[in-house]
């Protein structure tokens, strides 16, 4: 006869608080950047509407550029701006991870190095359409 | 063995989420600086409804707006699903969240097309 008790053991199941990502800065970092896609759905349904001003005529236009100017809109936009911000800056910091990074014999590529063409046609891309955006072209 | 060669469908996601998110990073800054801050405080010049509607009347505008906005929403949706399953730690929902953040980009996507396509 054993002389230990039977028994059934308890399935492992770590408890996570729904606070998780406060615990380090890279879980933060991470939860950050998921939560741009909230404020890209929500700048992509401005755009959407701000289309739709510009196709029912200047009055249409003039309300939405008044919905815009409301400071509780802006402050919102700018917080919008910096989330989807991070995003731009740590998908672009992705590259130096994906990319084959010997190029050379001669050893690995810095990050930023290796990140900066991404940055070179971002700061193109923004002249580009900010100058259609201001009117001029 | 079926159910090992069974291929999955999550790639084409991934090509959705990944243009989204190159095109997100690229264009929506300069968008929401320009139109969403800095004209709404006047400090950069804003065009009027006819000089936009000029611009919207460009093809190439349209094709450039329904790739932007086509692909935002589909990169939304798809990190969506995850954060709200992330954030609010319910991935037993993750089957009827992942419905809503994609019929939500499915909506996006048509609301689109119906806009650029029926410019007057």
């Amino acid at each position: 006869m054993p002389q230990y008790k039977v028994y059934q053991p308890a399935t492992y199941r770590p408890r996570m608080s729904p606070y998780w990502f406060f615990d380090r800065w890279p879980y933060l970092k991470f939860m950050i950047r998921e939560t741009s896609s909230v404020f890209a759905a929500y700048w992509a349904v401005v755009m959407l509407a701000q289309i739709r001003s510009i196709r029912h005529g200047a009055w249409a236009y003039a309300r939405f550029e008044h919905w815009l100017s409301n400071p509780l809109i802006i402050i919102l936009n700018a917080v919008a701006l910096l989330f989807v911000a991070f995003h731009a800056v740590t998908w672009f910091m992705l590259v130096p991870r994906v990319f084959v990074r010997q190029m050379t014999g001669s050893g690995a590529i810095p990050d930023e190095l290796a990140a900066a063409p991404n940055f070179g046609a971002w700061i193109v891309a923004s002249i580009v359409v900010g100058l259609f955006l201001v009117g001029a072209i | 063995m079926a159910a090992h060669a069974r291929r999955s469908n999550r790639p084409l996601g991934w090509v959705m989420f990944g243009t989204g998110g190159f095109l997100v990073a690229f264009f929506f800054p300069i968008h929401i600086l320009l139109t969403g801050v800095l004209q709404p405080l006047g400090w950069v010049p804003t065009p009027d409804q006819h000089h936009m509607l000029t611009l919207l009347e460009n093809p190439i505008t349209r094709i450039y707006l329904a790739i932007l906005l086509i692909f935002a929403f589909w990169h939304a949706g798809y990190r969506l699903r995850d954060t709200i399953c992330d954030a609010l730690g319910v991935r037993a929902l993750d089957f009827p969240i992942m419905l809503v953040c994609f019929i939500g980009a499915a909506a996006g996507t048509v609301a689109t097309l119906w806009m650029l396509l029926t410019v007057p």
